[in-house]
């Protein structure tokens, strides 16, 4: 069982700040993924690069250290997945960071997806047929 | 490891960042989707009962009590 966990823009932008008032709840999450990693279980969290984009996240930059440590991983926008962000973006309207999200749901081979998002609606619709579970911060 | 030794270091410079037992069952059953995902207060509870006689209890073992205290008495 493979599960990916899918962070947006503002779930990004929680786990940053000790300030953010959602903080310690996406803190919670990654100490779930922590632990079951401990456990072996095959889990990761990726961060699509137009939402990294959006929030400011520079791998080199010293404020981003705590996030850049709790290895969240890049899910590029290469040619191909341009193309498809592309066009979920022209059939829903929402935004650059949004379409490459549904882009990374609907391309993952993961047995299950988890999306953290300020935005479940916006998620559902990015998302297509995919089958995903949305927690709603 | 090195996950873990980020959220350990995270912890001991900001304190309230740290998440309770409570905090970590939501978690895991929003991450899994879990039906008591929805219902947060239940999972607290739970939480404050297993924590009081198991102190190392995790996430999971506060959904499985959770569970089991939510199926109708037989």
């Amino acid at each position: 069982m493979t599960h990916l966990v899918v962070l947006d823009c503002e779930a990004i932008q929680a786990l940053r700040d000790p300030g953010h008032p959602k903080h310690r709840r996406v803190v919670s999450h990654a100490q779930v993924v922590a632990s079951r990693k401990r456990r072996a279980v095959e889990i990761q969290m990726v961060v699509p690069t137009a939402v990294r984009v959006e929030v400011g996240w520079d791998r080199t930059s010293p404020a981003w250290v705590f996030t850049n440590r709790l290895r969240v991983a890049d899910s590029p926008l290469d040619t191909a997945s341009a193309n498809t962000a592309a066009g979920i973006r022209d059939r829903t309207g929402v935004s650059v960071a949004d379409s490459h999200m549904g882009t990374v749901i609907q391309s993952a081979p993961y047995d299950q997806i988890t999306v953290v998002s300020s935005d479940p609606g916006d998620m559902r619709l990015v998302a297509g047929d995919k089958n995903i579970t949305v927690i709603g911060i | 490891m090195v996950m873990q030794t980020a959220l350990d270091d995270h912890y001991e410079r900001y304190p309230q960042a740290r998440p309770d037992l409570g905090d970590l069952a939501i978690a895991a059953a929003e991450l899994d989707g879990h039906p008591l995902a929805g219902q947060p207060e239940r999972l607290r509870q739970a939480a404050a009962e297993i924590a009081a006689n198991h102190p190392g209890a995790s996430p999971d073992d506060v959904l499985l009590w959770a569970e089991a205290r939510a199926l109708p008495a037989a």
